[in-house]
């Protein structure tokens, strides 16, 4: 099976900040902080990646054990996906479950 | 707050002795830091500054640097969010248009967009669809004019811009980049010839071509603010560090619309205050020798007098009495809405004009 893939929503804006990456999800112009390593995600979410995938890149980055990041990256992204701001992509293509 | 570190920050990055600012500084300094940071626009380079490590704070400032760019990226974040709806409505509706400063600069000349604060949104539009541009987005965009204008037909005549307020994002359609004499100068279709695009949420919006480009941030820099705000200097610097315009075509371009003076200011007051080592084309325009008209139009902008004496020397490069006589008479004599809008009568509006000439 697939892993489940996401990516940043095309109509998000978004700007760096000294702690994370303030983000404006489509829809709304209301801005959310996503806390540091959390801006590290956002950074890799340019293209379509999966959890396992963010999971390996951060582990790598921050000296960690995969299994715990893969689940804050998790939590991340379905909080990231609630308010719109990532997409979760249907199985082998680019564009976004309904 | 002590100059140099200040336009050490409004430096940080740039080739010069600023490059590598090395400074430690205590809470009471970074409150100081904030506040002339803030009136400088330089919030953005604060935050390169100290995650770069060249500013080092202490914890609670790292915070309150934190927070202040924070709440002023989400205001920049909500403003680009209007701006997208706009430029569908303008589109949708034919009308071309160009944007520039604030956020066209942050997408196109910043290492990172989070470095360029801006305040509104500054879109371009051409002088013939001026009223209909207003009117779309007071009307479909729920807008509210700030001003009225000085007499009806004003604005799109000689009028710099409209200021609209949408929600708490103020908008400044502009039919030119300056109120006055230059502003009336610059030849405003040729503003629309050309151009690049900036990608915000997957949309390419236009912007200026890099020698008009560079022709606004320096008018913005030499004229715009009074006194110069730091940030126009470093908008300067970023243009000539990304587009290396052509100095030859920079000086037919600003020969023709009158700002030759305003290009050696601009550069002048970048290199020196921001102390960059110097360069082809700041040689270039140090060397530069701008008619004494040319000269006379800058200066209308530098006096304590300017709000009066730009309308003065704006007289002189009005083609045609009837334009001349159609400007002279709403200057003199606004419309009662636009003095009702600023408290002022126009008993008032004379004494003042009187009051700051004298004090020329």
């Amino acid at each position: 099976m697939t892993p489940r893939r996401y990516r940043r929503h095309p109509q998000s804006l978004w700007r760096y900040s000294l702690r994370g990456v303030l983000v404006c999800p489509p829809g709304t112009d209301v801005s959310h902080l996503v806390g540091t390593p959390g801006d590290v995600v956002w950074s890799l979410l340019d293209r379509p990646t999966s959890v396992g995938a963010l999971a390996a890149d951060l582990a790598a980055a921050f000296d960690a054990p995969v299994e715990e990041i893969g689940h804050d990256v998790q939590t991340l992204l379905d909080e990231l996906t609630a308010i719109g701001a990532v997409q979760l992509l249907l199985d082998r293509s680019d564009e976004p479950e309904a | 707050m002590n100059d140099a570190i200040l336009a050490g920050v409004a430096a940080h990055g740039l080739p010069g002795p600023h490059a590598a600012l090395d400074i430690t500084l205590d809470d009471d300094e970074v409150r100081a830091l904030l506040l002339e940071a803030t009136r400088h626009r330089l919030l953005g380079l604060v935050v390169s500054a100290v995650a770069d490590g060249a500013l080092r704070v202490g914890e609670a400032s790292y915070a309150a640097i934190a927070e202040a760019h924070e709440s002023w990226s989400a205001h920049v974040l909500r403003a680009e969010r209007l701006l997208l709806d706009l430029v569908e409505r303008l589109e949708r509706a034919g009308i071309e248009y160009r944007l520039f400063k604030g956020s066209a600069l942050a997408h196109s000349v910043y290492d990172d967009p989070a470095q360029r604060m801006f305040a509104d949104l500054d879109i371009l539009v051409p002088s013939h669809e001026f009223d209909r541009a207003s009117e779309l987005v007071v009307s479909d965009a729920h807008g509210e004019r700030m001003l009225p204008e000085l007499r009806p037909g004003f604005d799109e005549e000689f009028g710099k811009e409209t200021l609209v307020k949408v929600d708490r994002v103020e908008v400044d359609l502009h039919r030119t980049f300056v109120t006055g004499p230059i502003g009336l100068s610059i030849c405003l279709d040729e503003l629309f010839v050309g151009g690049g695009s900036v990608t915000l949420a997957s949309r390419q919006v236009p912007i200026l071509a890099p020698v008009p480009l560079f022709v606004q941030v320096c008018v913005n820099a030499a004229v715009g603010d009074f006194p110069i705000r730091l940030l126009s200097l470093r908008d300067v610097a970023e243009v000539v560090r990304s587009h290396h315009p052509d100095a030859g075509e920079i000086e037919a371009v600003a020969r023709r619309w009158r700002c030759l003076s305003v290009v050696q200011r601009a550069v002048g007051e970048t290199w020196a205050q921001l102390e960059l080592e110097p360069t082809e084309l700041s040689r270039w325009a140090h060397s530069l020798q701008p008619g004494r008209f040319d000269q006379f139009l800058m200066r209308s902008y530098l006096t304590p007098a300017r709000s009066y004496t730009r309308p003065a020397a704006s007289l002189a490069v009005i083609p045609g009495i009837g334009p001349r006589l159609r400007y002279l008479r709403a200057i003199v004599a606004p419309q009662r809405e636009y003095l009702a809008a600023r408290g002022w009568t126009q008993a008032r509006h004379a004494r003042r004009a009187i009051e700051r000439l004298r004090r020329r």
